[in-house]
């Protein structure tokens, strides 16, 4: 039986390339019935509470094989573990766990290895499990990561039995997958036919990928008519780096499909000394045009205001004044902004209205819309 | 020992680096130089590629003059996907990315853009990185506007020499025909 289920399926019906569809997602008493934005690392109960319920809680839990060794199947360490790496597990919100799990070359998994993997997959507050990632360390070539990786699902998918809440484990698809390729990855889920797919992006842009992967996930989802479906993004980026306005691709993402997309997990590489005023001092959301822009004289004070109404200080026009980084307070004004936009979306497409949807596909740049 | 793959497997991950432009052009870039090729060189020549052969200008004023996100997606996910490995700070291509260029460049489809790059790196091979950023910043002046290191670059812009003739003097066009025809530019401090 399936643990989780999606229904309601809303789909846009405009004349656009669009591709926006809303869903509920339900596992037990926990739903998500919105297109959404998953939990991020800086995001606070204040900002949570002022959503609601409905999101995802995406618990990423990355670890090496030396890690998952050291954890064995220890319950308390593993719960340790996956407590330092997630926050709101009390909240109602759908918590999904996904394990990244990276193998140095000439590592390869064991028996051991996989049980493991399995009982910290079999996590109790764990609400959707997902077959989880391997990430390669250097010099690892793309056929001995396809190799290894459809070895690895056969693996889980066989073990899947000894554990009951693992049986209906959704699906999840690694960036170095072909695009031709991805026909045997289905065909290895053919007995549980997935309608949970989880698309690594590995900190790109929902546009970066080629066009013919979603065209390809799109036809599997699809099959046998079947279109109770949800597509989540891991780890993608919001928005392109360099330019000073450039589009929102996270919440412009419902065009490709996704349902939810969660954040980049990719630390900077390199510190950047920048000039200390706001126009450095990151993008903020504009829900009018669906871009993340400078900051200027017209979003400014908007976003001091929503600081000043939440956290109960303010902010100096004069940024060299500022004593605190106004970066986590910009990630959850934007979290919030972002999801408000896409809660909007989702009513509209129930109330099957065309306009919004419209509105943000009219403001994808133009080389995108014949996406 | 030469490591044999799947042709197949070839083809189908070519597959997808072909709908890829980006991919293609930081394969091929690295593919053309007999050494390790730094961040700073890909983002430099795939901004001088596109000046002279399209009308992308994907390059936007950045931190460091001009930067393509797409770019650096695209040589941190070869990286990631075993097609360049990190070498002297810089990528060079694995035995499967030497692989991938060699059926490339046998196809049709490709061949121009290899022609391309390999007269390019034929007429700027010699130029050192930080003299590449200089030329750049110069001839390009929109895309350091926002740069955070032009005033330390400067002097080497004010003291350049390209085929005996300082920086200073030369425009984009023709140094991008020198480019297009590749023809050798050398260097100097004047």
């Amino acid at each position: 039986m399936a643990r989780y289920t999606i229904s309601d399926v809303k789909t846009y019906e405009g004349d656009n390339m669009s591709d926006a569809k809303t869903v509920t997602l339900r596992v037990g008493g926990r739903k998500v019935d919105s297109l959404c934005k998953a939990v991020e690392r800086t995001t606070d109960l204040k900002t949570l509470n002022g959503l609601g319920n409905g999101i995802i809680n995406e618990c990423y839990i990355d670890l090496t094989l030396d890690k998952l060794r050291e954890l064995d199947d220890d319950t308390d360490a593993q719960t340790a573990y996956i407590k330092s790496r997630s926050r709101f597990l009390d909240s109602d919100n759908l918590r999904i766990m996904v394990i990244k799990l990276k193998l140095e070359k000439d590592q390869r998994l064991n028996d051991l290895d996989y049980g493991y993997l399995m009982s910290l997959l079999d996590w109790s507050n764990n609400d959707l499990p997902l077959m989880p990632l391997l990430e390669f360390g250097e010099g690892v070539e793309t056929p001995i990561q396809l190799q290894i990786y459809q070895d690895f699902v056969n693996q889980i998918l066989e073990r899947r039995f000894n554990y009951g809440r693992l049986s209906d484990i959704a699906m999840s698809i690694p960036l170095y997958y072909p695009r031709r390729r991805l026909e045997r990855l289905f065909e290895s889920y053919h007995d549980i036919k997935p309608t949970f797919v989880a698309m690594d992006l590995s900190n790109k842009r929902v546009d970066s990928i080629p066009d013919g992967k979603y065209s390809t996930i799109k036809e599997y989802l699809s099959r046998d008519g079947i279109d109770n479906t949800f597509l989540y993004g891991i780890n993608v980026k919001p928005c392109k780096n360099g330019g000073s306005s450039v589009s929102a691709l996270d919440v412009q993402s419902i065009h490709w499909s996704f349902n939810a997309t969660g954040p980049t997990h990719h630390k900077p590489v390199k510190r950047v000394i920048v000039p200390n005023d706001w126009s450095n001092a990151g993008r903020v959301f504009d829900k009018g045009e669906l871009q993340y822009t400078r900051f200027d004289d017209g979003n400014l004070g908007p976003f001091i205001e929503w600081v000043d109404g939440n956290y109960g200080f303010s902010f100096d026009v004069d940024y060299s004044k500022n004593e605190r980084s106004t970066y986590s307070y910009l990630k959850r004004y934007n979290f919030i902004n972002a999801n408000r936009e896409l809660m909007e979306v989702s009513e509209s497409l129930r109330k099957g209205e065309t306009e919004v949807v419209d509105h943000a596909f009219d403001r994808l740049p133009v080389g995108l819309r014949g996406k | 020992m030469r490591m044999e793959y799947d042709e197949d497997l070839i083809e189908d991950i070519l597959y997808d680096i072909e709908e890829q432009e980006c991919d293609k052009l930081v394969l091929i870039l690295v593919g053309s130089r007999q050494q390790p090729m730094m961040k700073t060189r890909i983002q430099k020549m795939s901004l001088i590629y596109n000046q002279a052969y399209t009308t992308n200008r994907e390059h936007e004023a950045y931190y460091f003059g001009g930067y393509s996100d797409d770019i650096d997606e695209s040589y941190t996910s070869l990286l990631e996907t075993g097609v360049l490995m990190s070498k002297s700070s810089g990528y060079v291509l694995s035995e499967f990315g030497e692989n991938l260029i060699s059926v490339l460049k046998n196809k049709g489809n490709d061949k121009e853009l290899v022609d391309r790059i390999g007269r390019m790196e034929q007429s700027l091979g010699s130029i050192e990185d930080k003299s590449l950023v200089a030329i750049t910043y110069e001839l390009f002046p929109d895309l350091a506007e926002k740069s955070t290191i032009a005033r330390s670059i400067s002097p080497l812009i004010k003291s350049l020499m390209l085929n005996d003739k300082p920086l200073v003097d030369w425009n984009a066009d023709e140094f991008l025909n020198h480019v297009r025809k590749g023809e050798i530019i050398h260097t100097r401090r004047g």
